[in-house]
């Protein structure tokens, strides 16, 4: 099973089974019955229900215009249609990963209408004769699930469409052709595709439906008038990414019914991947899915994130070695710490006694979660519409904070929210007041209710607080009386304290202090900080980074450059980056002499170099006779850097080679 | 217009002082000047919208320059001295790389004073720090300072762009990030804890990454290089063939025991995973292993584990891998069914076999995905439709440091991606093997052994021909200028020889050897044919040697 030939780059394997035979016998998977599995499934299942709602409710929109535009066209008798295509164009965005389930729904909503649909994928719209043939099949073999009279692609022609046209079709059912990519596929091709349709455009009802990433011009620039006057075009718009993302993080992250949260690092890595790189929503499920599967994999301790009311079942099932295990994660152990002396340590280690302690822990981190949301959700409301939102726009961007930052209320950014708050009217005030007691309204948890409770107080006294300065009993500076300046001051300061201060501005000030005392600064602390969170919280940023992006090329360098970070063994210590030892890998000595040439390398003053680290006793003079097992690992080093990509051989000057980077 | 800034991506967007009008601004309209200003504010308004990346580059990465840096002035023998550099011991070497720091800010200074706009005033500080780096007293703070940039005008934009990258250079940064390492060793250790496989004396990897400028690279690229012209000639024994190659590397005793042991137990740790990359694989994701070294033995192994599955094993560095191949081995050998000859119907057939029968699966191994013959976005794509069939499972591995640039959005997403890093540190021997390589490694054999095949199929009159012509070539051996031999003297010798009568003849000698591309035929300015072996002169030399009657 060496799978090396030099002849052959591909080694089939039977395996056990062939694919196909239905009598084949598995083997039940393993880890089918672990119990994070179990929460692993089921945590998934949530998030795809949660997602699906999403989805339903994204393309909503879209579905029905285009249902409406397609029953339309079907309404209408051909001969009003005036031998124009019609044609819907689909600004779908960039996130073009995302767009294949978008066009399987828009099938399905279309289905019901006509069912002669046609999916053109950009692979199959690189040449004419592909792109006629592949339309022609699938709206032909739509019709009839038995494949029988046309099966053959090379007959799907127009000429044979409008045959079977005539004899199997409703004269007003309409033939929908989706082009999925309209970027991608050929600007010539599709050209002559159209110039083509529509010389049949008497006789039968065409629809184009076109998928287009960018903007409205891309068709203008691809196609000449002459085609796009052929074309009767209906424009429809997609809703927009970064809603669709709020929406997505609202169903997941935030939401209470979903036990796993991201915080921190993590966090804050999926929502730039997406708002940087790709706007994909479909990337950000999968990456969201490789951020659970490190949570829970193989990691019994994690089935404890679950809904508060399956704590008790799940507990059951853990072991005395997972319970230890938890004894050991941080913030368990500083609780632990914290809650016992010396004397009743063991008796709160005892496994029953902790059983009891923990769920009492991971009770409180659900009741905590989901006050700390209902807080962020809060914090939002009141902050997101200030002049220039100096803690920004989007609820997530709310969360980042509040799970990112150490101590959201120390932050610049929260101070002057709260400065800016106080400079509201009383009209925007009570309306953010109310809108936040309507956010703990919906929520259950009995401090909530309290919350909203004193608010709605804080409200009454400021509906009923005045504008006006109440009138005080002027104190007026009587000419007569001698006062020394500083007196002096200390009088015009007090006054003009005073005088400022509105009924309203005091009621104000004080549902601002009682808001950040009261409510921000006791439910809104980092996740980091609570008992339990490791069980519902997943924050290695870096681990996700590596296995969500990758690191390729700093994996290869740091290998290359400081080989100990991997072998860990005590010779290939590095006092700094630049030092070379003779105990290093041929590669790295080969790599480290590298990066101190340019564009091009000398090979023979490369050898020599290499010789003078790993044979420093003969190194005094420039070696003619090399030892020939130096000069193979020499060579193979050099091959194998080649290989990685960093230099290639030149035609430049003879012996050398080109630094690629 | 709230969301559109949020949206905005572009952190590179600039204000720049438009020069030129202030400059001009004597005779320009009024109205002109107000406009720039208006222009310049909405653009700082822009500037300050834009939402920047938190995570994705982070202060502690591997700076891109540690890879693609400018490198010390080229001087003569860099790699010989840095060689003798680091042999010597410390004590040494202290002290030169400070000279070398005084050196330069005196030059920083000078080309500050003349303020030109030269690429080295950028050039200098980070030429500095990378010797500093090397010191480890608290000293070089105190040397750094001046060095630091003189922020002319023209320097300024450069600095605050570079800013967060550079700064990973100096000390402080090194230290902060020896600090963090301890941090992430915690870290590390509370997440790997619960889990029970990557426990064990699983190095700490601090994972950082890094990030290139590519201004710099094309700096490098458009300089003049000045290297030494010694060639591999002046080393007294040849150059190595291949078997020998491979017997001299054969029992890899150049590696040291203790990284034998290290290497070992790496790999072991990895192989602890399969489980969870079988898992991983099971979730519709493709497995992606990179890192240093050979990850062949890696993935052979995991095949062992499923070899339960029906598999493919693929190797991506295989010279003459085509996809054609790989559906064949598809379609004709595991499904068993007939393969047509379009790509997409083969696609549209192994889709349609296996949505069928959900429970199957279909393993693809893929050494090098990155390979050669795969590098094309056709080829990528056939691959990525494959993985993105749910019952297909994909693990594959990468070396070139470019690879990640053979997909785009569409492709990654169709693939999904699990990344994984596996440093094995095993060389690439079976990966390289295949390689015309570099100039050491001459694969003179295979040359050599088909010139023998043809010639020793020739007429003895061809072959005298042939001979003629190689014995110019070697005699010509000084001779910079030698374009070959000009066909009228072949003919001469030839004919002096009683070898050919005509012309004519000579010429349907010639015809053979060209279509075996024994000899090549060059025109020179005045329309004279040479002729001219397309072979080393050592090999020739060897081959006449054998041949020579």
């Amino acid at each position: 099973m060496d799978n090396v030939s030099v002849s052959k780059g591909v080694f089939a394997h039977k395996g056990a089974y062939k694919i196909g035979n239905k009598h084949t016998k598995f083997q039940p998977l393993d880890y089918l019955n672990e119990p994070w599995y179990r929460t692993y499934s089921e945590t998934w299942k949530s998030i795809e229900n949660a997602i699906e709602d999403i989805r339903t409710g994204m393309f909503q929109q879209v579905l029905n215009d285009l249902e409406s535009f397609v029953s339309k066209i079907k309404a209408k008798p051909i001969e009003q249609l005036e031998n124009e295509i019609q044609t819907a164009i689909l600004l779908t965005g960039v996130n073009v990963s995302d767009h294949m389930i978008m066009f399987q729904r828009v099938i399905s909503k279309l289905e019901p209408i006509t069912k002669h649909i046609a999916v053109i994928l950009s692979r199959d719209s690189n040449n004419i004769k592909n792109l006629v043939e592949e339309s022609i099949y699938q709206l032909i073999s739509n019709e009839k699930d038995e494949e029988d009279i046309l099966t053959k692609k090379s007959q799907c022609h127009m000429r044979n469409l409008h045959l079977w046209y005539q004899q199997y079709c409703d004269p007003d059912d309409p033939l929908v052709i989706l082009i999925t990519d309209f970027e991608s596929s050929s600007p010539q091709v599709l050209h002559d595709f159209i110039l083509i349709l529509s010389s049949y455009a008497s006789s039968m009802k065409f629809i184009l439906i076109f998928g287009v990433a960018t903007t409205l011009h891309a068709i203008h620039r691809s196609l000449t008038y002459d085609v796009t006057s052929k074309l009767n075009v209906q424009v429809f718009h997609m809703q927009k990414q970064i809603d669709i993302l709020s929406d997505v993080l609202e169903k997941t992250v935030f939401c209470i019914n979903i036990p796993f949260k991201l915080i921190g690092r993590a966090f804050q890595f999926l929502t730039d991947i997406f708002l940087f790189y790709d706007f994909s929503v479909e990337n950000f499920l999968h990456s969201y899915k490789i951020c659970m599967i490190q949570h829970f994999y193989a990691n019994n301790v994690n089935s404890l994130c679950c809904q508060p009311q399956k704590i008790k079942h799940r507990m059951s099932s853990l072991t005395d070695e997972d319970l230890t295990e938890i004894k050991k994660l941080p913030s368990i152990e500083r609780y632990i710490e914290q809650h016992t002396s010396d004397e009743n340590k063991d008796e709160l280690l005892d496994n029953d006694r902790f059983k009891e302690t923990l769920s009492q822990l991971l009770n409180k981190f659900h009741q905590y979660m989901h006050r700390f949301l209902t807080t962020v959700k809060c914090l939002h409301n009141l902050m997101s519409t200030l002049p220039n939102a100096p803690m920004g726009k989007q609820l997530r961007e709310y969360y980042t904070r509040a799970v990112y930052t150490k101590d959201l209320k120390e932050s610049q950014e929260y101070k002057e929210c709260l400065q800016l708050l106080s400079f509201l009217s009383k009209k925007e005030m009570l309306g953010k007041l109310n809108s936040l007691a309507a956010i703990m309204e919906s929520s259950k948890d009995s401090v909530m209710n309290k919350v909203k409770a004193d608010l709605q107080s804080h409200i009454k006294t400021i509906e009923e607080a005045g504008l006006e300065v109440a009138s005080k009993p002027v104190d007026i500076v009587s000419a007569g009386e001698k006062l020394s300046r500083l007196q002096l001051k200390e009088k015009l300061l007090k006054l003009s304290q005073t005088q400022s201060r509105s009924p309203y501005k005091i009621a104000q000030q004080d549902v601002i202090d009682y808001l950040n005392q009261k409510v921000f600064s006791l439910y809104l602390v980092n996740p980091h900080y609570v008992p339990a969170n490791e069980i519902f919280c997943f924050s290695d940023g870096n681990l996700a980074k590596q296995h969500i992006r990758g690191s390729l090329r700093a994996a290869i360098h740091s290998g290359l450059n400081d080989p100990h970070v991997y072998l860990n063994c005590e010779c290939c210590k590095l006092e700094n980056d630049d030092a070379i030892l003779s105990t290093l890998p041929d590669l790295s000595i080969i790599y480290k002499l590298h990066l101190e040439s340019r564009k091009l390398i000398n090979m023979y003053d490369w050898l020599q170099a290499f010789l003078i680290i790993v044979d420093p006793a003969n190194s005094a003079r420039q070696q003619r006779d090399v030892d020939p097992k130096l000069q193979a690992r020499f060579t193979q080093a050099v091959a194998e850097l080649e290989f990685l990509g960093f230099i290639k051989s030149s035609r430049k000057k003879r012996d050398h080679v080109k630094r690629l980077t | 217009m709230s969301t559109v800034e949020n949206l905005r991506r572009s952190s590179r967007l600039k204000v720049r002082r438009p020069k030129r009008y202030i400059s001009s601004s004597s005779d320009e309209n009024l109205d002109d000047t107000i406009e720039v200003n208006t222009a310049e504010n909405e653009l700082k308004d822009v500037e300050e919208n834009v939402q920047k990346p938190v995570e994705l580059f982070s202060n502690d990465d591997v700076s891109g320059e540690a890879l693609y840096k400018l490198q010390t002035p080229a001087k003569k023998n860099a790699m010989t001295k840095k060689a003798y550099l680091c042999c010597t011991p410390n004590a040494l070497k202290l002290p030169t790389a400070k000279v070398v720091i005084e050196k330069i800010n005196i030059n920083n200074k000078e080309l500050s004073k003349t303020s030109q706009k030269d690429q080295k005033i950028s050039k200098v500080p980070i030429v500095s720090r990378k010797y500093e780096s090397g010191l480890t007293s608290s000293e070089s703070e105190s040397i750094s300072e001046p060095s630091d940039y003189h922020p002319s005008e023209d320097t300024e934009d450069e600095t605050t762009d570079n800013d967060d990258i550079e700064s990973s250079y100096d000390e402080k940064d090194e230290i902060k990030t020896k600090n963090q390492k301890q941090k992430f060793v915690s870290q590390s250790n509370l997440l790997s804890t619960p889990k029970k496989i990557n426990k064990k004396n699983k190095p700490s990897i601090i994972h950082k990454d890094f990030h290139m400028e590519t201004d710099e690279y094309f700096v490098t690229q458009s300089e003049k290089v000045i290297t030494s012209d010694r060639t591999l000639e002046h080393l007294r024994n040849s150059r190595l063939t291949k078997e020998k190659l491979e017997t001299l590397l054969a029992n890899q005793n150049h590696v040291s025991s203790q990284h034998k042991k290290n290497i070992y137990s790496l790999t072991k740790n990895y192989s602890m995973l399969f489980p969870m990359w079988y898992f991983i694989m099971e979730q519709g994701y493709t497995v992606l292993l990179y890192g240093l070294g050979s990850k062949r033995c890696l993935i052979n192994n995991f095949h062992k584990s499923i070899s339960y599955h029906p598999s493919l094993v693929i190797n991506g560095f295989f010279p003459s891998l085509t996809t054609k191949d790989i559906l064949d081995g598809i379609i004709i050998d595991l499904l068993e069914l007939n393969c047509p000859s379009n790509a997409t119907e083969c696609i549209d057939v192994i889709e349609k076999a296996l949505r069928k029968n959900p429970k199957d699966r279909l393993y693809l191994l893929i050494h090098n995905i990155d390979g050669i013959m795969l590098r094309s976005s056709k080829a990528q794509d056939l691959l990525s439709c494959l993985a993105n069939i749910p019952n297909v499972c994909v693990l594959a591995s990468i070396d070139h440091i470019n690879a990640p640039l053979l997909w785009d959005h569409t492709k990654h997403s169709k693939f999904n991606f699990f990344w994984w890093d596996t440093t094995t540190f095993l060389s690439y021997q079976e990966e390289t093997s295949y390689e015309s390589s570099l100039l050491v490694q001459q694969t003179d054999a295979i040359a050599l052994s088909s010139l023998h095949n043809v010639f020793l199929s020739l007429t003895s009159n061809a072959k005298s021909i042939y001979i003629l012509l190689a014995k110019n070539q070697l005699n010509n051996n000084n001779n910079v200028n030698f374009t070959g031999m000009a066909f009228k003297d072949l003919y001469r010798a030839a004919r002096e020889g009683f070898l050919v009568s005509s012309d004519l003849a000579l010429r349907a000698q010639l015809t053979e050897f060209i279509d075996h591309k024994l000899v090549k035929i060059k025109r020179n300015i005045d329309s004279v044919e040479h002729l001219i072996i397309p072979l080393n002169n050592g090999l020739l030399k060897q081959f006449l040697e054998e041949h020579d009657m």
